[in-house]
């Protein structure tokens, strides 16, 4: 009876470390997280753009869209969107963080900093339909920083950055890379 | 001498043959370095709500449309459910057939 007890353990123990995976490694790559953050980033905003501003906007023309959206009493444009849901998650976690940056930011406070920011910028305004990944160390410490490109979808986005006063670029075009996005993980 | 030489024409007559690639493919090549030059920069990953090249669960809507309409939409610009499709790509320089080429390779490496 005894003996029974123990093999049926014995089995049990090893019906379970096999379901679970045995000493597998488990969790997934920082380059699959960032690439799921994007794709879930990149979504709402394309539903935003879609949904919200171009139905209320040109649709139904019921509001505007502005950059002074408070003072104006409109819409966010897509990007304050985005960049607000960034610094509401900043101020959630450490876990990770994201950001639009340009290498011609109409705000100079959206321009890269770190060389790997830099560098990534330029690369998928290089090579159109890259993204760029590469580990740095900021302040002692090592990260993963992945960077997509943010791509001029409408004849608003390049006019309204050609346009603009602050704009340090005035011939952007439909189709091309505008900034990117840039998510960062701290590794270790 | 001339009786060794034969065996090497055929092999090379062989290799010419294999390596000639039949009008469709050569079409795919083409359409290729147009998808490569203009639309990769949205549809390799799918930004902004397009779909993604190799997508066969966002694609299959869209091909069931058949070629025509992808045609349409491609050269003069679509608004869809879940992005903007701008013309031609935003990329002007690109004629009608260039963009039909793009449109037929994007779709050969969907379904």
């Amino acid at each position: 009876m005894k003996n029974t007890l123990k093999m049926t353990l014995a089995a049990s123990s090893i019906a379970i470390l096999t379901a679970c995976g045995g000493d597998k490694e488990a969790g997934i790559s920082p380059q699959q997280f960032t690439d799921a953050l994007h794709l879930v980033m990149d979504s709402d905003r394309a539903v935003y753009t879609k949904k919200v501003v171009g139905r209320l906007t040109k649709e139904e023309k019921v509001i505007k869209a502005s950059e002074h959206f408070m003072d104006d009493k409109a819409l966010p444009l897509p990007a304050q969107m985005f960049r607000f849901g960034a610094e509401t998650v900043a101020e959630k976690t450490d876990e990770f963080t994201y950001s639009l940056q340009s290498l011609w930011p109409i705000n100079s406070q959206n321009a890269p900093v770190t060389a790997v920011e830099k560098e990534g910028l330029q690369f998928i305004v290089d090579n159109p339909g890259k993204n760029f990944y590469k580990e740095e160390t900021l302040g002692g410490k090592n990260y993963f920083t992945a960077i997509y490109p943010d791509v001029a979808v409408a004849p608003v986005c390049a006019s309204c950055h050609n346009d603009h006063k602050d704009s340090p670029k005035t011939d952007f075009k439909v189709g091309d890379v505008m900034g990117g996005v840039v998510i960062r993980v701290p590794l270790g | 001498m001339k009786i060794s030489a034969y065996p090497s024409i055929a092999v090379v007559a062989i290799l010419l043959s294999a390596c000639s690639e039949s009008p469709e493919q050569v079409a795919l090549e083409q359409g290729k370095a147009i998808w490569e030059g203009t639309c990769a920069v949205c549809h390799a990953q799918g930004l902004a709500g397009s779909p993604p090249i190799g997508n066969k669960k966002m694609w299959a809507k869209r091909i069931e449309k058949g070629l025509p309409v992808l045609f349409e939409h491609a050269k003069n610009g679509f608004s869809g459910e879940t992005g903007l499709m701008p013309p031609r790509g935003g990329n002007e320089d690109l004629t009608d057939h260039q963009v039909e080429l793009a449109v037929k390779y994007m779709v050969s490496q969907s379904q």
